[in-house]
């Protein structure tokens, strides 16, 4: 079922790419069907990524995400030193004629790790689990502020703090949380020129983006202009990434839009539902995470291109063009199928999770 | 942590148990888990609601969008709006479908572009005028509003975002200025505004036509008419009404200043204003012709009466005076012809306040006259209908009415004795509409005759107004105009007014014209009077628009003409007077 719901999305995912693109790619000197190519060579090794972890083992899942985790982290530190600078970020490496983000790939990484830890400290004496996640959790927020990428370093805390409520936080804490918030807020606000001029525009209306994004809606209606019709992507920069569920709504209409935000919304429930009868911390922990990064990440592309929220250039998982974000959220699908696959008898008797930690498990 | 004083050893224990309850040591898995389950389920709900907003606000921002297209869809069924026509089938508004080109700046990608590509296809526009439109802020700039077939194709071909081409009608007036005031104007929307457009709106909205009593010919004959004299006196403004007295159609209507309706944006308020039916003033001596026949009607006087006006009269502390003093007795016919006002102030206390006001109601000068324009007036009445208001009444003063109440009451008066309402509306031919009978066909016939002598002896105020062969009877009157924003009249500012019927033995039309501050010149020695200023437009719409209406000239010693006139009138001590000469 849920992979049923990815294939759609990756099928839609080049629909709408080829949509959006060419206008794109010719404004930047690119031929014509440029992503749209470069979307469909990328989606082979996505699939292959999704179809390969999704038959691991949870051990062996644990192993490589630490193994990994730790290669990206260098990376990552590796992109502040030597990464090109695009558009005032410093996010990406370039590995031959690819351009590399290696973010995309520690979100999903970082949702297994922190399960981990989590996992242990309910289910293991006298380890503090919580604080080893946050150390992680800390540093990796860290490199992505460096970068900086706000909207990556939200989706980050936002799936941590789901992970932390998941994991019992007491309610007090997290009534402490919930009001240090605004805290983290004012603080990106004073402290990142763009976050302030993004958050300034969503209040007093002044955004050329937003506005355009929300006409796409109105000129849509309910059956959209037609494919290919379409002008807001003429306008919007980044139509093929950041805005591509507006181009969606224009020339698909609201009834595609529904259908889109309901596939994101099953594969959502469908992880929490998968969760909820997971035989274990970790796997609970790890399925919910993950969705809820994939949701997330959804919700804030949607709710930002329909001005619920300042504007936030975050890709649409699956939809939006970009090779590493989409291999990462086959990566994020992969992860989900393996962990809430577990629950197959067979493989239980094959792995023996007491092995490894013979407290956790009994 | 301050809590390591030694006076508080038991507060460093309970905060350490309160410690272990927020971070227990050891760890409950199945307690755990039970929390993550149920934290799971809020996490879900959180997570479906989140959903759901985002799903609500597309929804409601494309439902939006289906009202607003509604809206364009009316705009579109309004290009089947009624045409209005006059009597004889002349377009007087029509709607015609257009192509507007309009830019949106904010979806041009290349405003250069753009500039030098349709600056070509648009003859009187420069590059750039296009790049100073693309500049403006707002999200709809109209370039062109009659964008030919050919041109539309070629634009369309540059495939150019942010340069739009739509559908949309235009209320056109083809002969602008001629019916201004009574045609009136619709909104940007198509929807009537003022005038017919208004009146009518819900019949030109359903698509039907509208046909006007209005004749397009008459119309224009009686606005040069009357334009022309206005220039001449340097006058502010004017207004005429031509009426079919049979059977109460307006052939014509002009307010002057007037403006071109194709351009109503450009017109000043002045030329807005309908003065033949909106504006209300103090006629002056033209209601004379009511107190006659009131008089006779009521038995108060008749021809052989007679009036002492040898000196002014006092009243209330006012003193009624005449403005060509006689010393001597006048008879009834004579104080209408020499317009006498103090003789008309007698005639108005023998008729008393009650008769006169019981006249003035059936005669439709106390109420909102019932005529198919919105812009309709009120009469301004005294307060206190006593003695004082009789007389001023009788000539005039002292109740304010519209044009189009002095043309509907003097038609009774003139006509065949019926008060018929003033229609803008063409008559079917076997229409059946409200008549009432005021006055006898005796005392028309006096009336009638009376006011051709205004026009036909030497003594009257109206002679210019003679059209030979045409029997034209008329009343003038000069009225002083009220001080704005003060008491009393301004005895430089006047209001001169004609009323006249013709042909007057078997009377059909009934022409008014008021001409407003109309300033004294060379050419009418110093006079500013009703005789020189408006009596004249009556002589030239008569010659010019009988032919248009079909009246022919007559005999006037014929027989048959003798017959309709009333033989006994005694003018200046001379004996009988026949009332043809």
């Amino acid at each position: 079922m849920m992979l049923t719901c990815t294939l759609l999305l990756m099928v839609l995912g080049a629909v709408l790419v080829m949509a959006a693109s060419p206008p794109v790619a010719e404004r930047i000197g690119l031929a014509e069907h440029h992503f749209v190519f470069r979307q469909i060579f990328f989606m082979l090794p996505a699939l292959l990524v999704m179809l390969v972890t999704s038959i691991l083992t949870e051990r062996t899942i644990r192993i490589l995400c630490l193994l990994g985790g730790m290669v990206i982290t260098g990376l990552m530190v590796a992109t502040l030193a030597i990464g090109p600078e695009v558009k005032g970020a410093t996010r990406w490496l370039m590995l031959g004629g690819l351009r590399l983000q290696p973010s995309e790939f520690i979100k999903p990484i970082l949702v297994i790790i922190s399960a981990w830890l989590l996992g242990l400290w309910r289910e293991q004496e006298g380890f503090p689990g919580w604080a080893w996640a946050s150390a992680v959790v800390g540093v990796i927020v860290a490199i992505l502020i460096l970068q900086p990428d706000v909207g990556m370093t939200a989706v980050v805390v936002l799936t941590f703090g789901f992970q932390m409520f998941l994991a019992g936080l007491p309610l007090l804490l997290i009534g402490v949380a919930l009001a240090l918030a605004p805290l983290a807020v004012i603080m990106a606000y004073s402290f990142l020129d763009h976050v302030r001029l993004r958050v300034d525009k969503f209040f007093t209306g002044g955004n050329l983006q937003t506005e355009r994004s929300i006409q796409s809606f109105v000129e849509g209606g309910w059956y959209g202009v037609g494919p290919g019709d379409g002008r807001v992507k003429l306008h919007l920069p980044d139509a093929h990434a950041d805005f591509i569920f507006s181009v969606a709504a224009e020339e698909y209409g609201l009834i595609a839009c529904l259908f889109l935000i309901g596939l994101f919304g099953f594969i959502v429930i469908r992880g929490y539902a998968q969760s909820l009868i997971a035989k274990d911390m970790f796997s609970m922990l790890a399925v919910s995470g993950l969705a809820t990064q994939f949701g997330v990440q959804a919700a804030i592309h949607m709710a930002s291109s329909l001005n619920l929220i300042p504007t936030k250039g975050m890709t649409l998982p699956f939809i939006s063009y970009g090779g590493s974000s989409l291999v990462a959220s086959g990566l994020t699908l992969g992860l989900i199928l393996a962990l809430s696959r577990k629950q197959h008898p067979s493989e239980q008797e094959n792995f023996a999770p007491e092995q490894m930690m013979p407290e956790a498990s009994r | 942590m301050r809590n390591n004083t030694p006076s508080s050893p038991e507060r460093s224990n309970a905060m350490s148990a309160i410690w272990r309850r927020i971070w227990p040591s050891r760890p409950d898995p199945d307690k755990s888990r039970r929390i993550a389950r149920a934290r799971l389920l809020v996490a879900g709900a959180m997570a479906t609601s989140c959903f759901m907003g985002i799903s609500a606000k597309a929804v409601w921002l494309v439902s939006g969008q289906d009202e607003a297209k509604n809206g364009q869809m009316q705009t579109q069924a309004n290009a089947a709006r009624g045409a209005i026509y006059d009597r004889k089938g002349r377009l007087l508004a029509s709607t015609l479908p257009i192509m507007r080109l309009h830019l949106d700046p904010k979806m041009v990608l290349n405003p250069y572009e753009v500039a030098t590509k349709l600056a070509p296809l648009l003859p009187g526009k420069s590059e750039q005028d296009i790049l100073k439109a693309l500049a403006r802020k707002s999200r709809y700039v109209e370039l062109d509003r009659k964008i030919t077939p050919a041109r539309h194709a070629a634009i369309m071909q540059l495939g150019l975002p942010g340069v739009n081409i739509s559908a949309t009608s235009l209320r056109s007036y083809p002969h602008g200025p001629e019916a201004a005031h009574l045609v009136g104007q619709v909104d940007r929307d198509g929807q009537g505004i003022a005038g017919v457009e208004k009146s009518m709106q819900a019949k030109l909205a359903a698509g039907e036509n509208v046909n006007l009593s209005i004749d397009l010919g008459v119309q224009a004959i009686v606005r040069q008419s009357l334009s022309h004299q206005i220039e001449r006196f340097e006058a502010v403004g004017g207004a005429s009404l031509v009426m079919d007295m049979k059977n109460g159609e307006i052939i014509s209507l002009v307010s002057l200043p007037d403006y071109d309706p194709n351009h109503f944006a450009e017109a000043r308020d002045d030329a807005r204003f309908n003065r033949a039916t909106k504006g209300v003033f103090e006629m002056g001596s033209i209601f004379k012709v009511l107190n006659t026949a009131i008089a006779l009607e009521s038995d108060a006087a008749s021809l052989v009466s007679s009036y002492d006006v040898s000196k002014p009269l006092r009243i209330s502390g006012y003193s009624i005076r005449d403005f060509h003093p006689r010393k001597r007795a006048l008879n009834l016919s004579e104080v209408l012809v020499y317009s006498s006002n103090i003789g008309s102030a007698k005639i108005a206390e023998a008729i008393g306040p009650e008769i006169q006001q019981s006249y003035m109601e059936k005669l439709g000068l106390l109420n909102r006259p019932a005529l198919e324009l919105p812009e309709t007036a009120q009469p301004l009445m005294p307060r206190k209908w006593g003695r004082l208001s009789t007389i001023t009444i009788s000539y005039g003063y002292g109740l304010s009415v519209s044009p189009v109440h002095a043309v509907g009451a003097i038609a009774a008066a003139a006509g065949n004795g019926e008060f018929i309402a003033p229609t803008l509306l063409l008559r079917e031919p076997d229409e059946v509409f409200e008549r009432t009978r005021i006055f006898s066909a005796e005392t028309n016939r006096k009336v009638r005759s009376m006011m051709r002598l205004v026009v036909s002896h030497k003594d009257g105020t109206a002679n210019y107004a003679d059209a030979p062969g045409y029997l034209v009877g008329a009343k003038t009157g000069s009225a002083e105009k009220l001080k704005i924003g003060a008491r009393g009249y301004n005895k430089k500012a006047n209001l001169t007014s004609i009323v006249a019927a013709f042909p007057i033995h078997d009377p059909r039309y009934l022409i008014f014209v008021m001409v407003d501050e109309p300033k004294p010149q060379k050419f009418s020695h110093g006079y500013a009077t009703a005789g020189w200023v408006a009596a004249p437009v009556i002589a030239e719409i008569v010659k010019k628009a009988a032919p248009v209406l079909g009246v022919l000239p007559v005999d006037i010693k014929a027989p048959e003409i003798r017959q309709n006139l009333e033989p006994n009138l005694n003018i200046g001590g001379k004996g009988a007077i026949f009332a043809s000469f």
